[in-house]
């Protein structure tokens, strides 16, 4: 899609539009108790997967390198905000989005540390190291004493109450929005086809100018700070957390959102993260056959269409309707 | 003061010397050729002008400045753009999409800019697309602006790694055999076109071809390259008549 086409502005404006009303909905029918505070958790889960989706999709699928320990950066996130906002004397709705701001940058600080070593090199090494960071952080919480060791952190309070049971939905709901928009613009900016390229061939782009280890220690260390976030909002969402549940299998579940939706499609993990959070839910009896479903659906896509679901293409609402309005005038050309 | 200065020059790959003491120059606006039989080292001398390899001796000055130790992207920012034997454009990109991102120092927005889509985001990339666009008319691939690279003829992808090569601005354009795999049409307008450039661009170019006729008529001067060995250099007409270079291709 060329982004310097007159009609940019009217898209970003339909999207807009569209974003708000799908809010409106939401939150009347969570505000009114007509979703139950059950389906919104599943609701929230779903966002947070989604910014967890995007922001792996950003390493894995836009810059073309293996990440395997995605929830290694949830779990600093996590434990960042909760440490926070359990210790500090403000109020909730002032401590956690300073406590989101620290997960983000907690995450990004390790993101820097691991990524130097690996990302300086041409090669696949971010796969392995990446490896060895998810594990080694959550032995690292499961011994350390602020961290309260495999007991996890208990108590942590969320922002929905009785009075306002959407308030966690729409902090979910508006990260989604900004990291999804932001992730848009930075694929369609000089600095995004950067990246790209870097995908496409590493030596060419090094070739042409482009600062490789720049641009791929760039993207990492976002989306570690990205998914620092999401383990903010998913730690007070929950209210419990303990680094089990920030294990290789957590990040594997991410990983598969992003190859399931597509590599390097945005809109692609936006919809399987959604699919993979609230189908499983609604299977609730079938909960524990998710893994096996999971390997199931994978080996049937990696045979069928080995490039996900959307492949590198997106897909918006502005862009079918944009379709449809020209495939309506080619059939009235026709007619005449 | 010359623009490129080789000295020395050489490189060992476990035991096989790629390349002995190579020397060269390259002046402002020129047309050179490297030329050889194959394996004879010339890919392997610009994969060590543009950094890919480290050399185990010798000296490259660029506009008086060393290139030993610098990173390919710096060097190329100092002014010099390559093409490779096995073309290696971005396949999945668009054909303009390849050319901007040679075009990346042209733009200055930071990375929030254009994530915010501030006003200086829209007026440079609408700069720079226009720019994009008036090259690929050097080619007449205006048609081809929004294809995927991966979907060109090969002729036209080995064009499009020209055009972005050139788009990076160089002082010196390398071309590792632009003309392999195309017929003796094909081939004989190339050469036009790279006069052309040079002449358009004002720029050097430095160029490896297998076919040694086909490099006399556009060459100003040529180095012949055996073994790792320079074995000859000089005009077009100095080379056709060297002993060496008739054994060489020809074999003993
Ligand atoms: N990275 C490398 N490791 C080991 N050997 C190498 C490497 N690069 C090149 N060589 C060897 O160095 C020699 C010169 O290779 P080079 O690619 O420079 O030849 P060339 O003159 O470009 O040949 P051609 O006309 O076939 O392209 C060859 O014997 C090649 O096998
Ligand atoms: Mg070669």
């Amino acid at each position: 899609m060329n982004i310097l086409k007159k009609k940019t502005g009217v898209y970003y404006l339909i999207n807009a539009v569209l974003v708000a009303a799908l809010f409106l909905v939401l939150i009347i029918v969570i505000n009114t108790g007509t979703l139950n505070g059950y389906y919104t958790d599943i609701l929230t889960f779903a966002l947070i997967n989604i910014v967890l989706a995007v922001s792996l999709n950003l390493v894995t699928g836009i810059l073309g390198q293996l990440v395997l320990g995605h929830a290694g950066f949830m779990l600093v996130g996590a434990y960042a905000a909760a440490l926070f906002t359990k210790n500090s004397e403000l109020s909730l709705t002032v401590a956690f989005p300073i406590g989101l701001v620290l997960s983000g940058l907690f995450a990004a600080i390790c993101g820097v540390v691991i990524g130097l070593p690996a990302l300086r090199l041409r090669g696949d090494y971010l796969a392995i190291i990446t490896l060895g960071f998810g594990e080694i952080i959550r032995v690292i919480a499961n011994n350390l004493k602020i961290t309260n060791g495999a007991m996890g952190l208990r108590g942590i309070d969320s922002l929905s109450n009785r009075n306002n049971p959407g308030a966690m939905f729409t902090y979910a709901f508006f990260i989604a929005v900004v990291v999804i928009f932001l992730m848009f613009t930075f694929v369609r900016s000089r600095h995004g086809r950067a990246v790209i390229s870097i995908r496409e061939d590493e030596i060419a782009a090094e070739s042409m100018g482009i600062n490789t280890t720049y641009y791929k220690m760039f993207a990492f260390v976002l989306a570690a700070f990205i998914a620092g976030i999401a383990g903010g909002v998913y730690a007070h969402h929950v209210g419990v957390i303990d680094p089990a549940k920030f294990d290789f299998n957590r990040s594997v579940e991410i990983l598969i959102m992003v190859v399931l939706g597509g590599m390097g499609s945005i809109t692609g993990s936006v919809i399987s993260a959604s699919v993979l959070t609230i189908l499983p839910e609604l299977l609730r009896d079938f909960s524990q056959y998710r893994m096996l479903i999971y390997s199931v659906i994978l080996i049937c896509l990696m045979l069928f269409k080995p490039s996900g679901l959307l492949g590198r293409y997106e897909i918006s609402v502005p862009g079918l309707l944009h379709a449809l309005i020209k495939k309506i005038k080619n059939k009235k050309s026709g007619e005449v | 003061m010359h623009l490129l200065v080789i000295k020395d020059l050489s490189v060992i790959f476990g035991g096989l010397h790629a390349l002995n003491d190579f020397h060269m120059f390259v002046d402002d606006r020129e047309i050179v050729g490297l030329i050889g039989p194959n394996g004879a080292g010339k890919t392997t001398v610009f994969n060590l002008l543009t950094g890919v390899y480290a050399p185990s001796g010798g000296a490259i000055r660029f506009e008086g400045e060393s290139l030993i130790d610098k990173k390919p992207f710096q060097i190329n920012r100092i002014g010099i753009a390559r093409t490779f034997q096995n073309i290696r454009i971005f396949k999945n990109m668009t054909v303009l999409d390849n050319i901007k991102v040679a075009m990346q120092q042209d733009m200055k927005y930071t990375v929030l800019a254009g994530m915010t889509r501030m006003p200086f985001f829209w007026s440079e990339e609408k700069k720079v697309d226009a720019k994009a666009r008036k090259m690929l008319e050097i080619f007449d691939m205006e048609e081809t602006a929004e294809h995927t690279a991966a979907n060109l003829p090969y002729g036209l992808q080995r064009k499009l790694e020209i055009l972005r090569a050139l788009a990076s601005n160089p002082k010196l354009l390398l071309l590792d055999e632009p003309a392999a795999g195309m017929n003796p049409t094909e081939t004989r307008e190339l050469m036009e076109t790279i006069r052309k450039i040079r002449d358009d661009f004002k720029i050097a170019i430095l160029l490896i071809e297998h076919d040694m006729s086909l490099v006399m008529n556009v060459c100003e001067r040529l180095y012949v390259l055996d073994y790792g060995n320079l074995i000859a250099l000089g005009t077009p007409e100095q080379i056709r008549a060297n002993e060496k270079v008739i054994t060489a291709y020809l074999g003993s």
